[in-house]
């Protein structure tokens, strides 16, 4: 189970399951943002690089518009997946 | 007496990965395996049965078989009657491009980081893969 909450101030809450049956769900969910984003991610249990791709998707988008993606509240497990690919160092996770 | 093999067939299609997760739990479970440590079974799973779907134009169910060897947990990926694809050649050039990844790369990368062995086979028109985790000996839910 996957689920994205889009608030009107630029948040967005992440939660549950971001594998690859829920991407393209989650690509269309996201489509339409491309300004300042903060990803509430404290609740999202699980994610594959199919998952990371969506969320790659995101950040060109918004910091192709001169904006910034913040990744916040990332539980170890979903981290390691993002530093595992390198793209701790692309991202900005806090 | 010996113990009953974990193997099932799934379909090739993405939807079959929530049942994939299920046939996990059930083998950790069975196992008395800590919970925990399914993160990181799914995720090695999913990027492996992800790549067959994608890359093998068979029409066949793709196998999965979970065991234990020496403590270890072994995860083999069997996909029929299909032509030979090797993930482990696109796993050495993702390592050596890691800044040009594609998508499909970056799973690969992941199975390599989490595993401590991953083993690619072709016999018989059968692509076999086997990932195989260090499991630390950890019991108990």
């Amino acid at each position: 189970m996957f689920d994205i909450n889009i608030g009107d101030d630029g948040q967005v809450k992440l939660s549950g399951r971001l594998d690859a049956s829920q991407a393209e769900n989650a690509q269309k969910a996201l489509r339409g943002i491309s300004g300042p984003v903060t990803a509430d991610c404290t609740e999202l249990d699980y994610v594959s690089s199919a998952g990371i791709t969506v969320i790659l998707e995101l950040h060109k988008r918004v910091t192709g518009s001169g904006h910034e993606l913040r990744l916040v509240g990332m539980n170890p497990r979903v981290r390691t997946v993002f530093v595992y690919t390198g793209l701790d160092k692309v991202l900005k996770i806090t | 007496m010996p113990v009953e093999a974990w193997v099932r067939r799934f379909p090739r299609e993405i939807d079959a990965l929530e049942s994939i997760f299920t046939f996990v739990r059930g083998y950790l479970e069975r196992e008395g395996l800590k919970g925990d440590r399914a993160f990181e079974v799914d995720l090695v799973l999913e990027e492996l049965f992800t790549n067959l779907v994608r890359h093998n134009r068979g029409h066949e169910e793709i196998e999965i078989d979970m065991s234990r060897a020496d403590g270890d947990l072994v995860l083999t990926l069997r996909d029929f009657d299909v032509d030979p694809f090797d993930p482990t050649q696109v796993a050495r050039q993702a390592l050596e491009n890691q800044s040009e990844l594609s998508p499909g790369g970056r799973g690969i990368i992941l199975v390599l980081r989490m595993t401590k062995e991953f083993r690619y086979e072709y016999h018989d028109r059968t692509s076999t893969l086997t990932a195989r985790l260090e499991w630390r000996g950890e019991q108990g839910a």
